[in-house]
């Protein structure tokens, strides 16, 4: 828990980094007093990929971990206290009125109602329509954040993710939370 | 925890050689996951890509995500300047 940002933070103002670090270690102890096996898990130090083609040629996928899934697979499990950390693939090809969602920690009000205001497909497809974009990706992927004890998503969700673009050659990965 | 899960993988796909950028509407717990590049708007938690039905705006904040990886040569979190018309809304 006592990792400290070492990224570069540009805000525009109202907020700098002992902001940062107070709102962080607020969260941490509210969470931690909310739900059961709560804990921080942040990553020591960041990685960093460098896209090694233009923008163009490039394939781009999209995760969500704001419970988004396709119709007719099994809903996130929302009544675990301890959470849900299992992925879904969504089909590159899917129409987003057949995306679902289920998430208990967020209103997902606005999601159901447009889902590229979680899962941009639309925008994304219009770039690629343009030639902005090489490519959207084959499949994308859908999760639901709500996980106190986050190690089952470093350890199981996020090799499975990587797994995932790799197979399908993705160069890019755009990623929104709920 | 939404935050955490995505700098969780995020930080795995940069280090499998995917490049990654996301949004935050959360920038302490984004900026502590260190995350490669992220993109902080003021927008309620569950509207990432901003408001439903605005598909100028969505299109808009991919462009500024893919701007970041085509222009960022270190891990950094930057402010978006879009603000939620409605906020009033949710006070």
């Amino acid at each position: 828990m006592s990792a400290a940002a070492a990224i570069a933070v540009r805000l525009q103002g109202g907020l700098d980094a002992a902001d940062l670090g107070e709102r962080y270690a607020d969260w941490l102890a509210r969470i931690e007093q909310m739900h059961q096996d709560a804990r921080a898990l942040p990553n020591a130090a960041p990685a960093f990929s460098t896209l090694d083609k233009p923008l163009a040629r490039a394939t781009v996928g999209l995760l969500t971990s704001a419970g988004a899934y396709p119709h007719g697979e099994v809903p996130f499990d929302v009544a675990d206290p301890h959470g849900d950390p299992t992925v879904r693939t969504i089909p590159g090809d899917i129409d987003v009125a057949d995306l679902r969602f289920a998430h208990s920690h967020y209103d997902t009000t606005r999601a159901e109602a447009d889902p590229n205001v979680v899962l941009p497909l639309d925008p994304l497809r219009a770039l690629v329509a343009e030639g902005v974009v090489g490519a959207a990706a084959a499949r994308h992927v859908g999760m639901m954040g709500f996980n106190p004890d986050p190690r089952r998503v470093a350890t199981e969700s996020a090799p499975q993710v990587v797994e995932l673009f790799r197979r399908d050659a993705v160069d890019v990965v755009l990623l929104s939370p709920g | 925890m939404c935050h955490q899960s995505v700098g969780l993988v995020q930080h795995a796909l940069e280090s499998a050689g995917i490049a990654t950028a996301s949004i935050t509407l959360r920038p302490d717990i984004t900026a502590h996951m260190n995350v490669a590049r992220a993109a902080y708007v003021r927008f309620p938690l569950g509207n990432p890509f901003g408001e439903g039905g605005r598909r100028d705006q969505q299109r808009r904040i991919v462009e500024d995500l893919l701007g970041l990886v085509v222009s960022l040569s270190e891990p950094t979190l930057v402010e978006l300047p879009y603000r939620w018309r409605r906020m009033d809304a949710y006070l």
